[in-house]
């Protein structure tokens, strides 16, 4: 009997299989954990971490769902308990909005380039996407991990709850108030106070 | 339907995830009231601004890093696993036999047949090769001394490593084990190293 097949639960088949799909998910899994943690090195960690948590654990992996959905699964639960792990993470006062100038430095900054005239080069430059970074950064990991499916993996609401193993209604109320949060994250004090 | 009632579900409107009727309903009220058509659009601003942030690429071959630590981590189980049947082992033994001296010799034994299996069955693919102690010898790799010979590392061919050779082309990040079958491992194949620290593996 070979003792690491054994504990690994993987056989020959589903190695190859499993092989597969590390290369075609590897970059949209690490994506997803970059914007999970923010930066390089965690996400590398992550996503190591997750695949091979996905490795171990593949004999009970089901078909029937989307690998990517059931990666995402595994790796919503990595990141939330290395969060846990760690003692101090850095999260900011959710009521702080992140310092952006404000009024038409800011407006110029969340505008979207080139949006209606070419979208498909649009990209976002790189002062906004450390803006975006940051925010999310600052929201509570359930709100990010279902803010970033949503609309950096575009997901749809069954999928995140079969990722974040939750019912419907809770994905909805946490995009719901992770978006609150973002935008009152994004808008300095003064126009909220406007607003209001 | 009222402001507050439509605020609470607009995030769902937008991601078209609202049944027909509601959607319907939100979206006759957000004809009529501009307060919550000013919310629904920054929503929906925030939304575009997030789908249009750069997609993140690995900075180095993440496949080639993912395999290696999977193959670390089956190595470190397999070795878990005699170490735990080992025990076992003893542990049964004490049971039926009794006297510690026939219990040390017997886990002795029981260790060395174990150990015998797991060092052939090691020989495979998990570990990243292994160090030739016969030139320089033995005494030279003290704690403390940077070896800086690459060429003493004997790369195992594997399967998913093909073309590691010399240590230069081995790369860690620091989190390495050495068991005492002299094999390096490495847990992480991230930055490239042309040196390696004794130190870490503390003969
Ligand atoms: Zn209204």
């Amino acid at each position: 009997m070979d003792i690491a097949r054994l504990f690994a639960g993987v056989l020959k088949n589903d190695r190859s299989e499993f092989d597969a799909l590390v290369n075609r998910c590897h970059r949209q899994a690490y994506n997803v954990a970059y914007r999970l943690t923010g930066n390089h090195a965690d996400a590398d960690d992550l996503t190591q971490e997750t695949f091979l948590r996905a490795y171990r654990f593949f004999d009970r992996y089901n078909r029937s769902m989307p690998f990517e959905n059931w990666l995402y699964r595994i790796m919503s639960r990595v990141f939330i308990d290395e969060l846990r792990k760690k003692p101090k993470h850095r999260i900011q006062s959710i009521d702080q909005p992140i310092n952006i100038g404000s009024g038409s430095e800011r407006e110029m900054l969340l505008e979207i380039p080139d949006y209606d005239s070419n979208p498909e080069n649009a990209l976002l430059t790189d002062q906004l996407d450390e803006v975006l970074q940051t925010a999310l950064n600052s929201l509570p990991e359930e709100f990010r991990i279902a803010v970033i499916l949503a609309d950096i993996e575009g997901m749809s609401y069954e999928e995140i709850a079969e990722s974040m193993s939750c019912s419907l209604g809770t994905v909805r109320s946490r995009l719901h108030r992770g978006r609150k949060l973002l935008r009152s994250r994004l808008t300095p004090p003064s126009d909220m106070a406007a607003r209001s | 339907m009222n402001c507050r009632k439509v605020n609470h579900l607009l995030s769902a409107y937008m991601d078209g995830e609202l049944p027909g009727i509601e959607s319907l309903q939100i979206r006759d009220h957000l004809n009529s009231c501009q307060a919550c058509c000013d919310d629904y659009n920054e929503l929906l601003h925030m939304k575009r601004l997030l789908g249009r942030l750069k997609v993140q690429t690995p900075v180095h071959d993440l496949p080639v890093a993912i395999f290696q630590t999977i193959r670390v981590d089956s190595e470190l189980a397999s070795h878990r696993t005699v170490a735990a049947r080992t025990q076992e082992l003893a542990n049964g033994l004490r049971a039926a036999v009794g006297p510690p001296r026939v219990v040390a010799i017997a886990i002795c034994a029981a260790g060395l047949v174990v150990f015998t299996f797991a060092s052939r069955n090691s020989d495979k693919v998990h570990s990243i090769g292994s160090w030739d102690h016969s030139t320089p010898p033995a005494s030279e790799f003290t704690a403390g001394i940077r070896y800086p010979d690459p060429q003493r590392f004997v790369s195992t061919p594997s399967r998913n490593t093909p073309g590691i050779r010399t240590l230069d082309e081995v790369s860690f990040t620091g989190q390495s084990y050495r068991w005492p079958d002299d094999r390096l491992y490495s847990r992480r194949a991230n930055t490239p190293v042309s040196t390696v620290d004794y130190t870490q593996f503390g003969r």
